[in-house]
């Protein structure tokens, strides 16, 4: 019965990975889904609100997407919109953002010296969202107890579960 | 139109410039002319003037010049006169003078209660030409 439940288990974690994988691919994002920190998109998004990204290399990068970026060296994505571009020919594309709730644009918080983003630093672009889910994923990064909590009970439920 | 140096950027000089405009806009859902746009999955819309134009440097480039958000329950009918840009317009290089091909349109991200975040653009949009000079003292 143990082995059976172990297996059972196992299935979904492997089929949650195939689905999360496979969303990587059709997306063509590293990261097809992120929570949105902070505020500084506000009153549009909120911290908490989930957002579903695409990252297709055919989409160009235009002023007025919201981009999810991340500077060089910093692992926390960004969340804002694109507010110039200057494309070159070949398609080499340079573009600055800015946060609808700051009143200035990103340069600041750039890296010293990088005055704009490339393709490379960009994770994806808002393609759709959905308020409030992502709260749980904040909550399980700030407070750890919730986490080993929510895994816990997760794990509970699944072992404890009859088909 | 001057040629300032860009205190923000790269320590060179670019094309700097101003632009003032009037929007006349009224904001109906694409589907059925006669519909508002805020129907009841629409939040808010993000609306953004942009100038976009080619150069020798860069094939294409966009700038947004002004934005505003409006919130559901605003009056979805613009009618602003006189405006002035809201963030500077430097272009990558100087690429602006005696730019003949500067066209201005309006577009506005949808966002909804929840669901896809489409970015639309107006119909309609403006060609405005920059002088061969530059003009060497004005107040802004």
């Amino acid at each position: 019965q143990l082995y059976y439940q172990v297996l059972n288990l196992g299935m979904i974690v492997s089929s949650a990975l195939m689905i999360w994988k496979g969303l990587m691919v059709v997306t063509g994002s590293e990261s097809p889904i992120v929570v949105v920190l902070s505020g500084s998109m506000e009153p549009a998004f909120h911290r908490g609100d989930l957002l579903f990204l695409t990252n297709r290399i055919e989409d160009p990068i235009r002023v007025g997407e919201i981009v999810v970026f991340r500077i060089e060296g910093r692992e926390i994505p960004i969340v804002h919109r694109v507010l110039k571009i200057h494309e070159k020919q070949n398609g080499d594309i340079k573009f600055l953002t800015k946060g609808d709730n700051n009143a200035v644009d990103d340069r600041g918080l750039y890296k010293r010296g990088q005055y704009w983003l490339e393709k490379k630093d960009v994770v994806g672009r808002a393609r759709g969202f959905v308020p409030y889910i992502g709260i749980v994923t904040i909550l399980m990064n700030d407070y750890p107890k919730f986490k080993y909590a929510v895994l816990f009970l997760l794990g509970l439920f699944v072992l404890v579960h009859r088909e | 139109r001057k040629n300032v140096e860009d205190f923000t950027g790269p320590r060179e000089r670019s094309d700097l410039g101003f632009v003032t405009f009037d929007i006349t806009a009224d904001i109906l859902n694409g589907k059925n002319d006669l519909q508002s746009i805020f129907d009841w999955n629409v939040k808010q819309l993000f609306l953004y003037l942009s100038a976009e134009y080619s150069t020798k440097n860069n094939a294409l480039n966009q700038v947004v010049l002004w934005d505003k958000i409006m919130l559901r329950g605003d009056n979805p009918r613009l009618f602003l006169k006189d405006m002035k840009s809201k963030y500077f317009f430097f272009d990558d290089g100087n690429g602006l003078k005696g730019n003949r091909n500067i066209t201005l349109t309006l577009s506005w991200n949808v966002v909804p209660n929840a669901g896809i975040l489409p970015l639309v653009t107006g119909s309609g949009h403006v060609s405005v030409p920059f002088p061969d000079t530059y003009e060497t003292t004005k107040s802004y």
